[in-house]
């Protein structure tokens, strides 16, 4: 712009007289005045323009002439105009101003924004003015606007931006939440894994190109006996017995997991102490495309697998055997039809072949029809309360025969009898008949015990008559000797002799027939002169009986020597000629003939006594046996006992011939030289 | 003086113990089977009668039964003298009339005791 005229500083005087100032000073002022960028006027009392600065018509765009002299209305904001007189009135109180913003009017009807401060100065003459300034704050204004909007945009974006922000980190915190629990669903997920892995009876192992990438402990440690976790990278050819079986493997099992198959075996393996075991194996790739890349493989120790298996191979074989020798008839039914029959049941029993019977309806195996559909229900009823039914039947076998049977039945399960129902089956006939054998058995041990409490009874009985004799006879000759005759207590004393050579008698009967029943009899031939032994014999027998009857014996063909054991000769003739005398009347005959010829001797004794019945016959050399007619008589049965013992060990033989009440002939026949044995 | 039947089976038996008793001053009568026995007991009515228990044909029971058809324990006493070892059988036999029973062998002072018991020490009873 160009520099404004210097002022005339009359004029100046004319306005700023209040002060004294210096040329220099005021030649300033008047510059300022011109120059300064603010907006000057000076507006007298009435509101008139009076001086106006160039950079307020630049303001007003108004040229200086149209202001001066004009009211300051045609600038002033409207309602200013309005009050005009306040304002006046306030625009030349003494007071001083505050800066007011206001819009200024231009010449062209536009407002601008400005700063106005005023300020009242009294003239010299009294004369009263204000001076107005105006500074521009359109732009500053625009610019605070602008700034301020600019702010609240700002602030807007901040805001928002806090808000983006917020919600972002919100978001991001929940992510991270999210983040860390699935890490930690992760860590426990894998710790699972970990876990199952590693306590895995079986073991894993992840192979890549063959070699070892992992492997649970249960592979390395347990089954193959290896430090744990020190294979890793290790090519697998060390687990396998052989360089061969480990390719051999490798060529069978790769081809299969390449087509996504998996590959399963059992195989020997090798241990870390070179020791070998059964291993089931089985694998699959991880990606079929690439084997290689990585596969995984279950190892099972299968060595006590597969001894359970042989055992349990025995156990069936075991029971099947049990089942299939068994002596009674197993059948397993369901629905009244045979599903199984072991062998001894179909075969043996029934008499069918092989096969014959399973599938069959077991109507054909009982006694008869009726006896199927009335039994049905029965047994049904009976299997569903306790579970078990027996009963005594007839069974019918293929040919059609019949048997008595025990037949019991146990229900598999009797709350579901289509499960089926296991059936045993015994031959009573047999057991009937074994039952009739054990009550003949019985029926003997207890006659036999009768028989022998019978000999007790009759032992104690035959020594104590002797005994009586004995004492008696002593008791006579101690108390009444004085009384007594010679010939009496002769008799006497021979009384007591005769009881006690009876007594030994019997002691020594008892003890024959104990020592021959225990097989301690023996036979010891010598060459005797066989008459004179059985003349003594017999007068031993007579003497000892002090028999009445008369004994006559007579010899045909003896010579001088044979071939005998005396002893038992002694037995056999001295116990028949005794069981003569004793079992005939006294006036009777008692005939021995001894006789010899082709080699043997025949010995007979007869006697006209009471005979034996013909009941007690059958038994009449069994030991301690005595006929029914002789319980008055003494006698221990040992004595034909004893005769038949030493007949038997001579290797003869005895039979006897009798009529009761009429007599008895015994004849013994034994071999002369060798013959016999030890007994 | 007293009379004692004496019935027994064993000749020697009978002979001592009938000398015995002749001895002690009993007059006796002997008989060696159950019917000849019996026959004396009624015949001869003796005071006491010893007899033995197992005989051929009537035995010692079926004596005994005879004569308690007839007499009773108190008029005839009747005493057992058995070489048969059951004591049990001792009550029964009792239980059947008879007064006393003895296993033999038998010393004679039990004997005499046992007599005496039945007859009273000294003097008939009749």
């Amino acid at each position: 712009m160009r520099l404004p005229r210097r002022p005339n500083r009359s004029s100046f005087n004319r306005i700023f007289s209040v002060v004294d100032l210096d040329q220099l000073d005021l030649d300033l002022f008047a510059t300022v005045f011109d120059v300064a960028r603010i907006g000057i006027c000076v507006i007298d009392q009435e509101g008139r323009f009076v001086r106006v600065n160039p950079f307020f018509c630049e303001l007003v765009r108004h040229r200086p002439e149209d202001l001066l002299g004009r009211h300051y209305s045609m600038s002033a904001p409207p309602d200013i105009v309005a009050i005009k007189d306040k304002f006046l009135a306030a625009l030349f109180a003494d007071s001083p101003k505050v800066p007011t913003e206001w819009g200024i009017r231009r010449s062209d009807g536009s407002i601008f924004d400005s700063l106005v401060s005023f300020r009242p100065i009294t003239r010299v003459d009294g004369r009263k003015f204000a001076v107005v300034t105006f500074s521009d704050i359109g732009e500053s204004k625009r610019a605070q606007a602008q700034i301020e909007a600019l702010n609240r945009d700002l602030e807007q974006r901040i805001a928002d931006r806090t808000g983006e922000l917020t919600t972002k980190v919100a978001e991001l915190t929940a992510a991270e939440d999210a983040l860390r629990r699935s890490e930690e669903r992760l860590q426990t997920a894998l710790a699972e894994k970990t876990a199952i892995l590693e306590n895995s009876v079986v073991g894993i192992a992840l192979l890549r190109n063959r070699r070892l990438e992992w492997c649970n402990r249960t592979l390395d440690e347990q089954l193959f006996g290896y430090p744990g976790g020190s294979l890793t990278g290790h090519t697998t050819e060390v687990f396998y017995p052989s360089r061969e079986d480990y390719e051999r493997l490798g060529t069978e099992a790769y081809p299969l997991l390449a087509q996504g198959r998996i590959y399963e075996t059992r195989v020997r393996m090798k241990r870390c102490d070179g020791s070998l075991f059964w291993c089931f194996i089985s694998g699959r790739a991880i990606q079929p495309a690439d084997p290689d890349a990585g596969s995984i493989w279950v190892l099972i120790d299968i060595t006590s697998r597969r001894q359970l298996e042989q055992e349990l191979r025995n156990t069936l074989s075991e029971r099947e055997a049990i089942l299939q020798s068994s002596v009674m008839g197993i059948a397993l039914v369901r629905n009244r039809q045979y599903v199984w029959v072991n062998k001894y049941f179909e075969q043996d029993m029934l008499g069918y072949e092989e096969g014959g019977l399973v599938g069959q309806s077991v109507r054909q195996s009982y006694g008869s029809d009726e006896a199927f559909d009335e039994l049905g229900p029965a047994i049904n009823r009976q299997l569903a309360d306790t579970g078990f039914f027996q009963t005594e039947g007839r069974v019918r076998r293929k040919d059609g025969a019949t048997f008595w049977c025990l037949v019991s039945g146990r229900a598999i399960d009797r709350r579901d009898l289509t499960l089926g129902t296991i059936w045993t089956v015994v031959d009573l006939s047999q057991r009937k008949s074994a039952e009739a054998e054990l009550v003949q058995a019985l029926a003997r041990e207890k006659e036999l015990n009768e028989i022998k409490s019978r000999f007790v009874s009759m032992t104690s009985h035959e020594f104590r008559t002797p005994l009586a004799t004995i004492l008696s006879s002593i008791e006579l000759i101690a108390d009444y000797g004085d009384r007594l005759r010679a010939h009496e207590k002769t008799d006497l004393i021979e009384g007591i002799k005769a009881a006690v050579r009876r007594m030994t008698r019997m002691l020594e009967d008892i003890l024959l027939i104990g020592r021959s029943e225990a097989g301690r009899l023996e036979f010891r031939p010598h060459r005797i002169d066989l008459r004179s032994v059985c003349e003594r014999i017999v007068g031993e027998v007579r003497n000892a009986t002090q028999a009445q009857q008369a004994i006559r014996i007579g010899f045909d063909g003896v010579t001088l020597e044979h071939m005998l054991d005396e002893e038992l000769l002694r037995h056999i003739l001295g116990n028949l000629v005794t069981n003569a005398v004793k079992y005939s009347p006294p006036e009777s005959a008692i005939d021995v003939s001894v006789g010899c010829a082709r080699g043997e001797i025949v010995l007979v004794v007869e006697d006209h006594g009471i005979g034996i019945p013909v009941e007690d016959q059958p038994r009449l050399f069994e030991t301690f046996h005595r006929g029914r007619n002789v319980s008055h008589i003494a006698g221990t049965g040992l004595g034909l006992a004893i005769v038949r013992k030493s007949v038997e060990l001579h290797g003869g033989r005895i039979a006897v011939r009798s009529v009761p009440d009429q007599g008895t002939e015994f004849t013994v026949t034994i071999p002369e030289i060798g013959g016999g044995f030890h007994a | 003086m007293r009379r004692i039947l004496l019935i027994e089976n064993d000749t020697a038996i009978l002979a001592n113990f009938a000398r015995l008793l002749a001895l002690e001053g009993y007059e006796v009568l002997t008989a060696s089977n159950g019917v000849d026995g019996l026959a004396l007991a009624r015949s001869r009515t003796p005071d006491l009668i010893l007899c033995d228990l197992r005989m051929p044909g009537m035995d010692g029971d079926a004596v005994l039964a005879a004569l308690r058809a007839d007499y009773t324990a108190t008029a005839l006493p009747f005493i057992f003298m058995t070489a048969s070892a059951d004591h049990s059988e001792r009550a029964a036999r009792l239980a059947q009339g008879a007064n006393d029973y003895l296993v033999k062998p038998i010393e004679f002072r039990l004997l005499l005791q046992a007599i005496d018991r039945q007859l009273g020490a000294g003097g008939t009873h009749r």
